[in-house]
């Protein structure tokens, strides 16, 4: 009973799906969406919506068949598929640092943004954001679920008002103020750029064995708080955009939201949201580095990474990893652009949601439309990132693509490496 | 209920709060750095109907005009040849350049794009500026900034089409210290830096290079945002760059 008393109830689940979403997402993508497909970015959100709530179908029902905890890289190994679990968790922990990055990078820029601080302030509070929950995982504190619902309640509480206040100052011409009408199509190429921003449900299948009842309970929850995001973030790039201008969330993408509160009430406005922003994007780092760490200890101890990721200090943390992504991701924070960030980090999700989505087509019986549904919809996004990414950033991309090919050759050596030795 | 409760609360903080823009219309300036000092006349309507009409010199920052929000449609033309013809949203409270650079061709097509500028304007919308061949093209920049107490801002756009890319060395006349806001290329606008108010003077170099272009005191205000268009002298100007200033006040 004592047992089932500290497990995650239905509510706690729903918080921390939520909350993992929107903790960095919102924050971050929506200057870069704005500018890409204008007037249709609520669009964009629908669009990777459909692949978010049909992956978190997926994610729900394998860990429901296998009852394992673990993700994508649990239900490969599961169905044997060893090699595609070692190359799959590689790319997901890149994908996880770049995330780390990403909301670290918000951070820096939101609370710099507060007092007015430089380029210099904005760097030194990214790293220094990042070195702190480092420490304080390092010191055994871990994921502090209850403060993360609290935090993710007040944070919901803020977003959800800011979409509701501009909501009511309903002005289309907003929507295209300072730039030109965008074509429907737009919001295609809009979603697949910022796809990272609903990732953070995943996290919730490495807490499955912390979960109440989840056979019961994990899957309406889930997909709950997946659509709720869905609706708050379509609601928020209306509302926001409707109280600061498209021109405005374009110019100051890093820090959109708090100049649209600031546009629209002034100093407090501003301070509030970026007590929000800090708040969430500090939260969001914590549940990452804690869950990425684990990840790479489970992953390191099925010998699909060298044995030294699996390396814990007294108080039974993944040291060596914690602080390697820690200050990966930080390194990337300080020297990496935003947009460069977050679309490497949804092409990476992109990559894992197809995956997973593809291994419940394959594993179920029924309702076999949704995962077929979100890897229609996941690859039509993926081909529209790389569209996007060949003609804007093609080096970005090259190095990605090269990254995954050091990846599927190193990785077999290493590991006979680490096997021999 | 309790959500009910913390929603209503925080509404009613941020109604309170609620800034309500001195001026609901939006403001619009322009300026027209078409190379080879063509003028153009710039046509501006909305619902049909034309609310500007006015022929501009090259090397020109008007001030702002006052418009009521809506979306616009705005055509370049040079003599009678329609050059460029674009939509543009203007927002209540917003203020806003209208830029217009490149060099026009003698029978060129509106609108004429390079494949590479069309392919970024597909996939990146807004922020898809490239130099389009220096081929004309009409840039929208967002004045709204966010600045408190004696600080002032600055931002450098190069409009000299066809020049390499520009270094500015700021230098505080009384302190004597020293920025740099450097590598601005053409058509890209820099990030706004931000100075105490007071006497500066900007020196110019081409990037990498010693040699200085121009030399040039300013006096900079504070609260306002002041952007600097590089641009090309005219043949009668002894140097080659010179500088075209405009200031925002929100």
């Amino acid at each position: 009973m004592a047992e089932d008393k500290s497990k995650l109830g239905p509510v706690q689940v729903w918080a921390l799906a939520a909350g993992g979403m929107v903790g960095g997402g919102i924050y971050t993508v929506l200057g870069v969406i704005v500018a890409i497909s204008a007037q249709w970015t609520w669009l964009s959100f629908l669009i990777t919506g459909i692949i978010a709530l049909t992956s978190a179908y997926s994610y729900v029902f394998l860990s429901n068949k296998f009852k394992e905890k673990g993700g994508a890289f649990a239900f490969l190994e599961e169905v044997n598929d060893h090699k595609i679990a070692g190359s799959l968790s590689w790319l997901l922990i890149i994908g996880y640092v770049l995330t780390i990055s990403v909301y670290a990078y918000a951070f820096g820029h939101y609370v710099a943004f507060a007092f007015h601080g430089s380029a210099l302030w904005i760097r030194l509070l990214a790293a220094g954001v990042v070195a702190i929950l480092i420490a304080l995982n390092l010191a055994g504190v871990g994921k502090l679920t209850t403060v993360e619902i609290i935090i993710v309640s007040a944070n919901l509480l803020a977003l959800v008002v800011l979409a509701a206040y501009g909501l009511s100052q309903w002005d289309t011409t907003q929507l295209v103020a300072g730039i030109e009408p965008r074509p429907l199509w737009s919001g295609m190429i809009g979603g697949a750029a910022i796809f990272m921003a609903y990732e953070g449900f995943q996290l919730l299948s490495y807490e499955y064995d912390r979960i109440r009842k989840p056979e019961k309970y994990f899957m309406p929850v889930l997909l709950v708080a997946v659509a709720f995001v869905v609706i708050l973030y379509m609601l928020v790039a209306v509302g926001a955009t409707m109280l600061g201008g498209a021109a405005s969330i374009i110019s100051f993408k890093q820090i959109a939201l708090s100049v649209v509160a600031q546009k629209a009430f002034g100093s407090v406005g501003m301070i509030i949201m970026t007590l929000a922003a800090g708040f969430a994007t500090s939260a969001a780092i914590n549940s990452t580095l804690f869950s990425t760490a684990n990840l790479t200890r489970s992953i390191a101890e099925k010998n699909e990474l060298p044995a030294w990721f699996s390396h814990t200090n007294g108080n039974d943390v993944p040291d060596r990893s914690i602080i390697l992504l820690g200050v990966l991701a930080a390194v990337l924070a300080v020297t990496g652009s935003l947009s460069s960030l977050v679309e490497a980090a949804s092409l990476i999700f992109l990559c894992t949601f197809g995956v997973v989505n593809w291994l419940a087509y394959r594993e179920s019986h029924k309702r076999k439309w949704i995962p077929l549904l979100g890897i229609a919809v996941g690859a039509a996004t993926g081909i529209s990132l790389l569209f996007r990414l060949a003609i804007s950033k093609p080096i970005a991309l090259g190095g990605m693509l090269l990254l995954v090919l050091l990846i599927l050759l190193g990785r077999p050596y290493l590991i006979r490496k680490n096997g021999s030795s | 209920m309790r959500y009910v409760i913390c929603f209503l609360t925080v509404w009613v903080c941020f109604s309170a709060c609620k800034n309500k823009p001195s001026d609901e219309n939006a403001r619009l300036r322009i300026g027209q750095f078409l190379g080879y000092n063509n003028p153009a006349i710039i046509i501006i309507s909305k619902d049909g109907k034309d609310v500007l009409r006015e022929e501009y010199r090259a090397g020109l920052l008007t001030h702002y005009h006052s418009f009521s929000p809506g979306i616009y449609r705005i055509r370049v033309l040079r003599k009678a040849q329609p050059l460029l013809e674009k939509k543009v949203g203007l927002g209540p409270g917003g203020i806003y350049t209208l830029c217009l650079t490149g060099t026009p061709l003698p029978a060129q097509d509106i609108n004429k794009q390079t494949v590479r500028d069309q392919l970024m304007h597909l996939v990146e919308g807004a922020a898809g500026i490239t130099k389009n061949g220096y081929l004309p093209q009409l840039l929208v920049l967002n004045d709204y900034f966010s600045l408190t107490g004696k600080n002032t801002g600055i931002r450098f756009l190069n409009m000299a089409e066809g020049m390499e890319p520009v270094d500015v060395e700021i230098k505080d006349s009384n302190a004597d210290s020293k920025m740099e806001i450097s590598h601005n290329s053409y058509p890209l606008i820099s990030n706004v830096e931000t100075l105490q108010a007071g006497k500066y003077s900007f020196t110019l170099t081409y990037s990498g290079g010693p040699g200085i272009i121009l030399e040039q005191p300013v006096h900079l205000e504070p609260r306002k945002l002041y952007t600097f268009f590089i641009t090309g002298a005219c043949d009668n100007e002894k140097q080659v760059l010179k500088l075209v200033s405009g200031s925002s006040k929100n």
